[in-house]
């Protein structure tokens, strides 16, 4: 299984967080507490990480006649990844069942559409944290647009009622 | 005259958000969608905030709006394109009309 260095950057973080605590310990005798320590997270990262691997083996057909290293770094490196739910779905559901169909079509679809073009637009450039942030983002503009909205329709009511009995 | 006097009513009602919508839309001379208003707005405008305003505007008469033409094959919740009334420019210049008389205007002391 090719693993490419550019795409394995998950074990270069790894790498630069526990090179530190390496040369943390090292300033410290053989059997000292921190050094003991340094190495009890560094067994317990490598356990966790290798138990991780195993499951994942179990689990995926083309990792089972690997051997556990190379399925760990493949599940670093090759990420296949399905979009079951579009985003948006689940919130433009609730909006559906809040709303009237004028606002929802009005306010809610452009919205849910635009979250979507930039969700994807950073999904084909390969840039999956930041189609993450796109969707933590556009949940709040989304309870933004639904607060925003009911206040409007509510005040709207006030003043027709109002207007009603002044007149 | 019922009907002037309804468009001086919102024509004072103007917010600066619906105002700026107007100017953007008058502008660029043709149709825009939400999110390239917020581009062009520098931060004015926010994507949580905009399609309120907008339908609230659409529902005033001063925008107009339709679903972005799809082709065959696409699916999906389509997006929106917006563009400017003659009701809207008309709202617009007496804004920026009576914006120009009072910045501009000498103040006379009596």
């Amino acid at each position: 299984m090719k693993v490419k260095l550019k795409e394995n950057w998950t074990l270069l973080v790894g790498c630069a967080l526990v090179l530190p605590l390496v040369v943390f310990a090292m300033n410290y005798p053989a059997h000292s507490l921190a050094r003991l320590t340094v190495l009890a997270i560094m067994a317990t990262a490598t356990t966790a990480g290798s138990l991780f691997a195993f499951l994942k083996t179990r689990r995926q057909k083309e990792f089972r006649k690997t051997k556990i290293r190379k399925a760990w770094l493949s599940v670093i490196v090759t990420r296949t990844r399905t979009i079951k739910v579009p985003p948006g779905a689940r919130l433009f559901a609730i909006v559906e069942f809040l709303y009237s169909p004028a606002d929802v079509e009005g306010t809610f679809e452009p919205l849910v559409a635009d979250w979507r073009k930039e969700y994807f637009d950073a999904v084909h450039q390969d840039r999956l944290w930041k189609a993450r942030w796109i969707s933590i983002r556009y949940v709040v503009r989304f309870g933004q647009a639904m607060g925003l909205k009911k206040a409007w329709n509510i005040g709207r009511e006030v003043v027709k009622v109002v207007r009603s009995i002044v007149s | 005259m019922a009907e002037r006097d309804n468009e001086i009513g919102e024509f004072l009602r103007l917010s600066k958000k619906e105002s700026l919508i107007l100017e953007l839309l008058v502008e660029g001379g043709q149709e825009r969608f939400g999110l390239e208003m917020v581009e062009a707005s520098n931060g004015n405008l926010k994507r949580g905030t905009i399609y309120v305003t907008l339908q609230r505007m659409e529902e005033k008469g001063l925008i107009e709006s339709k679903k972005e033409p799809r082709g065959e094959g696409e699916s999906g919740i389509a997006r929106r394109l917006y563009r400017v009334t003659g009701h809207g420019q008309r709202v617009l210049a007496a804004r920026q009309a009576a914006a120009k008389i009072m910045f501009s205007a000498p103040m006379v002391i009596a």
